[in-house]
C-alpha cells in the first residue's frame, strides 16, 4: 500500500514539475487528450465570437479587449498546431533553434493574454481608457526584459561561451519562475484592483475574477493543459461578461431599468440606506440627452436610460446643492447645444422609511408621469 | 438704533471695521452677517457667521462664527441673540469660533452669552514658499495629465466639482457646487484630466496678494493618490513661477485624511495659538 501511494506521489510529482510521468500510457493520454482539448477550446473561442454581435462590432472598450484576448488564444493555437506538427512529423527543419523561437513566441503569447485580462478588469471597473494607457505602460517593460533573458539565454547556449545541458535547464528554471511570478503579479493586480474598488463603491460590477483565476491556477499545476485552461478562462469571463450585459444598454452604454430593479433588491439584500437620483427627459430628444449626460454625468455616478427619451443619474449620497448644480448644468449645457431644448428635470431623494425597492417603484412612477407629459402613449 | 443684515451691496458701508476678506464671502451661500447701527447711525457692532453641514444629514448642523466685534455690550448682545435665533432656526447643535485674536469686551460679550473660551491650536497650518520648495517629493515634474485650472473649460470645471459634490467631497466649503471657477487662482490651482474628464482637484483660493487657502484637496480612484501627489508637484512648480516669494498657504486640518497628510508633509509645523471658543445647543435634537 504505501509502495502505491509512494508512486503515485511521484506520477503527480513528475507531471506537476516535468510535465512527463515516465510511463507511457499516461503520457501518450495527457498528449493526446491536450491536443484534442486545443482544438475544443479554439472552436469554442471561435462560436463565442461568432455568436457574440458585441464582440464582432467591438465598438466598446471592454469588446476590444476581450476580442485581442480571443485572438492571441488562436494564435496560440496555431502556434501549438505547429509545434505538434512538427514533433508528430519529426520535421527536419524544426530543429533546436525554431523550437526554442516558438516556446519564446507561446510564453509571451501566454503572459500578453494575462495582461490584458487585468486591463479588462480595470477598465470594467473603473471605466476610465486614458488611465490604461497612463498607468499600465510600465506593465510592457517585463516582457521586454523577458525577451532580452531568452536572447541571453540562446547566446549562452550557442555563443562563445557554449554552457553545458545542465546549465541551461537551470537557467531556464529560472526564466520559467520569472514568468510564472510576473503572471501571479497580474493576477493579485487584478485581485487588488476589485478590493480597491468595493471598498469605496457599494455596487456590482458582475465581474467574477475566479472565471479566470481558477482555471489560470489549474494551467500552472497541469502545465500540458495551459493553454486550454487560458481558453477555458476566457470563455468564462465571457459569460460573466454576457450577464452584465443584459443590464446595459447597448447603444448608450447606460444601465437599463432592469438594473435598476436588480440594483434595488440588491441595496436591501445589504440594508444600504440612502439614494437619490435625477431624472432627465426631453421628448424627441434621447440622443441629445444621452450625449449631455455621457459628456457631464459625474465620474462613478450610475446613468440609467428608463426609455428613449428619459434618463436617470443615481447617486448615493447627493446634497441639495448638487442636485442644484446638476439641474443648472444639464439644463444650461442643453439650451447652449446646436438644437437648444430645455429639458424636464426633476432630483428625488429616498425617504428615511422607504426601501430601496420602494424608491426604485417611486422613481419609475415619477419618470413614468415625466415621460405621459412629454409624449403619451410610451408605458414605463 | 437698528440691526440690517450685511450684504454684497452694504458691506463697504462696515468698511473700518470689517477686514477685506468678507468683501466677496459675504456673497456666498451660507455666510450671513448682522451689523448692530447706533443712534447717531453708526455701526457699532458686527457679526458674520457661516452656517456647517446644514445639507449634511449626517453631520449635526454647526455654526462658525467668523468674525466678530462689538463696541458695548448691549450691541454685542444683541447681535448674539440673534446668532442663536438663527441657529435654532437651523437646528445647529453647536456654535464655534476660531480668532487669532479677540478684544477683551468681545471676550467678556462671548462668556456672558453662553461661550466656552480657551487658548488652543488652530487647525490651519500656514505654510511658506520656502517650506513647499524645500521638500524634496515636490521636485519631480508634475505628469502632464494635470493641468491648471486657466486650461480646462468651464464646463469641465463644472461637471468635475459635480463629480466630487456627487460623492459627498466638498472640502472646506458647504456651498462649493455655487461657488464659480473664477474664485480658484488660475494658475497655482490645478486638476487632474482623464478622458477629458476631471478626477482630481487642487483648488488654491487666494485670499489676498501672496496669501492662498487650499480649498479642496481631491482626487478619484483608480489613481488618486498618484493624481494628489502629481497635482502638490504641479501646483509647487508654478509658485516658483510667482513674481513673488512672499508667499504664504493656508493648509486647514478639516478631517481625518488632511490631518495625516499634513502632519507626514510638514511634520514640524504646528498651527498659530488661538482663541477658540463653543456653544452648544441642547435643545436642538441630533439630526437622525
Amino acid at each position: 500500500m504505501p509502495e502505491i501511494i509512494k508512486r503515485s506521489g511521484e506520477l503527480i510529482y513528475n507531471l506537476v514539475i516535468y510535465n512527463f510521468t515516465g510511463y507511457e500510457k499516461i503520457d501518450k493520454f495527457i498528449l493526446y487528450s491536450g491536443i484534442v482539448l486545443i482544438y475544443v477550446f479554439a472552436v469554442g473561442i471561435i462560436m463565442m465570437i461568432a455568436l457574440n454581435s458585441k464582440l464582432r462590432s467591438r465598438k466598446r472598450t471592454e469588446d476590444k479587449l476581450m476580442f485581442i484576448e480571443c485572438m492571441l488564444v488562436l494564435a496560440l493555437t496555431v502556434e501549438e498546431t505547429i509545434v505538434i506538427g512538427a514533433v508528430f512529423f519529426n520535421n527536419p527543419w524544426f530543429g533546436h533553434y525554431v523550437w526554442l523561437l516558438f516556446n519564446v513566441i507561446n510564453d509571451l503569447l501566454y503572459m500578453i493574454t494575462i495582461f490584458l485580462w487585468v486591463l479588462l478588469v480595470d477598465y470594467i471597473l473603473y471605466r476610465r481608457k486614458e488611465h490604461l494607457w497612463r498607468d499600465y505602460w510600465y506593465s510592457l517593460i517585463p516582457f521586454v526584459l523577458y525577451f532580452c533573458i531568452v536572447i541571453i539565454q540562446w547566446l549562452l547556449i550557442h555563443g562563445p561561451i557554449k554552457i553545458s545541458y545542465e546549465d541551461y535547464l537551470n537557467i531556464d528554471i529560472i526564466i520559467q519562475i520569472a514568468k510564472k511570478a510576473l503572471e501571479l503579479f497580474y493576477i493579485v493586480k487584478a485581485i487588488m484592483l476589485v478590493r480597491a474598488y468595493n471598498k469605496e463603491f457599494r455596487e456590482p460590477r458582475f465581474l467574477q475574477l475566479n472565471a479566470f483565476i481558477i482555471p489560470f491556477l489549474l494551467g500552472c499545476i497541469f502545465r500540458s493543459y495551459d493553454s486550454v485552461f487560458l481558453a477555458m478562462g476566457i470563455l468564462l469571463t465571457n459569460i460573466t461578461m454576457i450577464k452584465r450585459d443584459t443590464y446595459l444598454d447597448y447603444d448608450t452604454g447606460f444601465y437599463n431599468r432592469s438594473y435598476l430593479e436588480f440594483i434595488s433588491s440588491y441595496r436591501d439584500q445589504k440594508k444600504y440606506d440612502g439614494g437619490s437620483a435625477i431624472l432627465i427627459c426631453a421628448e424627441g430628444r434621447g440622443k441629445s440627452v444621452s450625449n449631455l449626460i455621457k459628456a457631464l454625468k459625474p465620474i462613478d455616478s450610475n446613468a440609467f436610460i428608463l426609455d428613449k427619451d428619459i434618463f436617470l443619474i443615481f447617486s448615493e449620497s447627493i446634497r441639495e446643492s448638487a442636485v442644484k448644480m446638476a439641474i443648472d448644468i444639464f439644463t444650461e449645457a442643453a439650451q447652449t447645444s446646436e438644437e437648444p431644448f430645455t429639458p424636464n428635470i426633476k432630483s428625488l431623494e429616498r425617504d428615511m422609511e422607504e426601501s430601496a425597492v420602494e424608491f426604485a417603484t417611486r422613481l419609475l412612477r415619477t419618470a413614468g408621469d415625466m415621460n405621459g407629459s412629454a409624449h403619451r402613449g410610451v408605458a414605463l | 438704533m437698528s440691526v440690517v443684515e450685511i450684504n454684497v451691496d452694504n458691506i463697504s458701508d462696515f468698511s473700518n471695521m470689517i477686514p477685506t476678506d468678507f468683501s466677496t464671502e459675504i456673497s456666498r451661500t451660507y455666510i450671513g452677517g448682522k451689523a448692530y447701527i447706533g443712534s447717531d447711525n453708526l455701526p457699532k457692532a458686527g457679526v458674520i457667521w457661516e452656517l456647517k453641514n446644514s445639507e449634511d444629514k449626517k453631520k449635526p448642523n454647526k455654526l462658525e462664527i467668523l468674525w466678530f466685534y462689538a463696541e458695548d455690550a448691549d450691541s454685542g448682545n444683541e447681535l448674539l441673540r440673534i446668532v442663536d435665533n438663527e441657529a435654532r432656526n437651523k437646528e445647529v447643535l453647536e456654535a464655534y469660533f476660531e480668532f487669532k485674536t479677540l478684544g477683551s469686551n468681545e471676550q467678556n460679550i462671548m462668556r456672558e452669552n453662553g461661550y466656552n473660551i480657551d487658548n488652543a491650536e488652530s487647525s490651519v497650518i500656514s505654510v511658506s514658499y520656502s517650506d513647499i520648495e524645500s521638500l524634496p517629493i515636490l521636485q519631480k515634474e508634475p505628469n502632464a495629465y494635470i493641468s491648471p485650472l486657466s486650461d480646462i473649460q468651464s464646463y469641465q470645471f463644472k461637471s468635475g466639482i459635480l463629480s466630487f459634490t456627487f460623492r459627498s467631497r466638498y472640502g472646506l466649503l458647504d456651498d462649493l457646487p455655487f461657488l464659480p471657477i473664477s474664485r480658484y487662482d488660475p494658475d497655482l490651482s490645478c486638476c487632474a484630466l482623464t478622458d477629458s474628464k476631471v478626477d482630481g482637484f487642487l483648488l488654491l483660493h487666494k485670499i489676498k496678494t501672496g496669501l492662498f487657502r487650499v480649498e479642496l484637496f481631491s482626487a478619484m480612484q483608480p489613481n488618486a493618490q498618484k493624481h494628489l501627489l502629481n497635482m502638490m508637484r504641479f501646483s509647487a512648480h508654478a509658485l516658483k513661477n510667482q513674481e513673488t516669494k512672499d508667499i504664504t498657504v493656508l493648509l486647514t486640518r478639516h478631517d481625518e485624511a488632511s490631518v495625516q497628510l499634513i502632519s507626514k508633509m510638514f511634520p514640524d509645523k504646528r498651527g498659530e495659538e488661538i482663541l477658540k471658543g463653543h456653544k452648544k445647543y441642547v435643545e436642538n435634537r441630533k439630526k437622525s
